[in-house]
């Protein structure tokens, strides 16, 4: 007879299991600690979100923060407020069919979210990843039969397109899982054994825990506009400046993907704990 | 904490704190609770303290019979209400062991009341729970990082003939899913232990351990107090965190920063996360 489980008699998990990611996407998620998505956003909708991103940067709606002293150049938090693509990049089916993979069933949300427009020289220091990492909200966790059960996961989309030579976003793949910390902290990217570039054309993803060592290579183009959404378990709450405005939760409440992303953050989904006792 | 309570934490995930309630708290946490039984539902519900009966279907409880005249089994929310439940959001016995347990900024995510009849017990739930990730045990780097901490105060003694709490020790690193859960916890089982208590005494433990209460087989009401705490960049429970009118007026600042939450992503500036 097979042996009831917590879900079993519980029903404290929700969606487990039932995502379309093949086995081969979840080998290399948790070896390298992420998946390049090819063509996530269409040639339209590239164009349309960099047309809305050049406007309000130059008229920031209310509900957006403009960062204009980031280390990218500027960056506009909150960036789903901006309708459109900005928005609509939050649920794509393929991001959110991996992200119910990744972080635990149907249990997940929408941290955060921002564009960054990166100007030219502008790069980042290497995240620290591992164990040694001391940001507990961007835990690695999948376990020995395959379940897994991430804290922090980033798509990160490119609207140009990033080069080997020019401001691609980079990584150290497995680095998720490092005991130790690395000792890259004061040296150059370029001089990083380890640290693979992940260049992506305008339209393109990348998928990974925010456990993993990642940083960007400095840009020289003058345009380098990227798109990024945080996704955590359905308890976590929401990064600073990212709670959704009413009239967001209002446009995107028969929206069910987004709907589900916004809602407040919960332990239980509703209509959970029901089952029958054994 | 000392080296021998770290030792016994991390091998059996639960302390057991006997006195941190002065008598004086103690008394007047059951005094308002006595208050609170002499008001009907809808009094109780307009001063924050709504009791929420355990109904016969409940998936954890087995409720218990309650004596003539007496209360259902009830869970009701405290600090909504106000009053001495203030005094333990950061009670110092208490919080210098969360605190350590859980290893960075913490909040408080729920306080509640349970009062127990005979007949009622709780069934066994999590262990193995690091699929559960809300409630995961961790220990790494010479640190605990547990992600969420529970302290059940007592508040009227509890023997094993009472329904004590009762824990399976060692669960909170079990590889293995617990056959035990959903059953109401036999202390006669060799894994099980059942941890009486006295009034005034406290049990913190990992909410990874798989926990549950025995039977009570005799007439005495079982009282607990129950606060929860998490990391920062948690939410809290269905509004259980949730305080009456002027808290933030009369409120410690420590006692304000675990209700508020202090700053939610540790160790994260803007740049950290992309």
């Amino acid at each position: 007879m097979k042996q009831a489980t917590e879900e079993d008699v519980f029903d404290l998990q929700i969606g487990l299991g039932e995502s379309e990611t093949s086995v081969e996407d979840k080998h290399f998620f948790d070896t390298a600690g992420y998946l390049v998505l090819e063509d996530l956003l269409n040639p339209d909708q590239i164009s349309q979100a960099q047309d809305t991103l050049s406007r309000i940067k130059a008229t920031i709606p209310k509900n957006i923060t403009l960062l204009p002293d980031s280390p990218y150049g500027c960056e506009l938090v909150n960036i789903i407020e901006a309708e459109s693509t900005a928005e609509d990049a939050m649920a794509l089916p393929r991001v959110l069919d991996y992200v119910q993979e990744f972080i635990w069933g149907r249990q997940y949300r929408l941290v955060g979210s921002r564009a960054i427009l990166r100007t030219p020289g502008k790069g980042s220091r290497l995240s620290q990843g591992g164990d040694a990492d001391p940001r507990r909200y961007a835990r690695y966790r999948c376990f020995g039969d395959g379940q897994f059960r991430c804290l922090m996961i980033t798509c990160l989309i490119a609207l140009t397109d990033t080069t080997d030579g020019d401001g691609a976003f980079c990584a150290i793949p497995a680095s998720h899982k490092a005991s130790l910390p690395h000792p890259y902290e004061n040296t150059d990217l370029n001089a990083i054994a380890p640290l693979q570039n992940i260049p992506l054309r305008a339209g393109s993803g990348v998928l990974f825990t925010e456990n993993l060592s990642h940083a960007f290579q400095p840009t020289i183009r003058e345009k380098d506009v990227w798109l990024s959404y945080q996704y955590g378990p359905s308890y976590m709450v929401n990064w600073p400046r990212c709670e959704p405005s009413t009239d967001l939760l209002a446009r995107t409440a028969a929206d069910p993907a987004k709907s589900h992303l916004l809602l407040e953050p919960y332990y239980h989904p509703i209509g959970s704990q029901k089952k029958q006792t054994m | 904490m000392t080296q021998e309570e770290r030792y016994l934490f991390d091998l059996h995930g639960y302390l057991v704190l006997r006195g941190v309630l002065s008598s004086d708290i103690h008394r007047r946490l059951n005094e308002t609770i006595d208050y609170l039984e002499t008001l009907n539902d809808n009094q109780t519900a307009a001063l924050g303290a709504e009791r929420k009966y355990r109904a016969s279907d409940n998936v954890y409880a087995q409720t218990g019979v309650p004596s003539e005249g007496g209360l259902g089994d009830y869970d009701c929310q405290v600090l909504c209400y106000g009053g001495p439940f203030e005094e333990l959001i950061d009670l110092p016995q208490t919080l210098q062991y969360i605190e350590e347990m859980i290893g960075e900024p913490a909040r408080l995510d729920a306080a509640s009341f349970m009062s127990r009849n005979s007949g009622g017990a709780f069934r066994f739930h999590h262990g193995y729970a690091e699929l559960l990730p809300y409630s995961e045990y961790a220990f790494r780097d010479g640190a605990f990082k547990c992600v969420s901490v529970k302290i059940g105060y007592a508040l009227t003694d509890v023997d094993v003939e009472d329904g004590c709490f009762a824990v399976i020790p060692g669960s909170h690193k079990s590889n293995f899913t617990n056959p035990l859960v959903g059953q109401i916890p036999d202390p006669t089982h060799p894994l099980v232990q059942p941890l009486p208590c006295k009034a005034g005494d406290a049990i913190i433990f990992s909410e990874d351990l798989s926990h549950g209460a025995v039977e009570n087989h005799r007439s005495k009401v079982r009282r607990t107090l129950f606060y929860s705490y998490a990391p920062a960049f948690h939410c809290t429970w269905h509004g259980l965190a949730m305080t009456a009118e002027g808290f933030e007026q009369r409120a410690t600042p420590r006692r304000l920063e675990l209700i508020q939450g202090p700053a939610p992503f540790a160790h994260a500036s803007e740049a950290d996360v992309r």
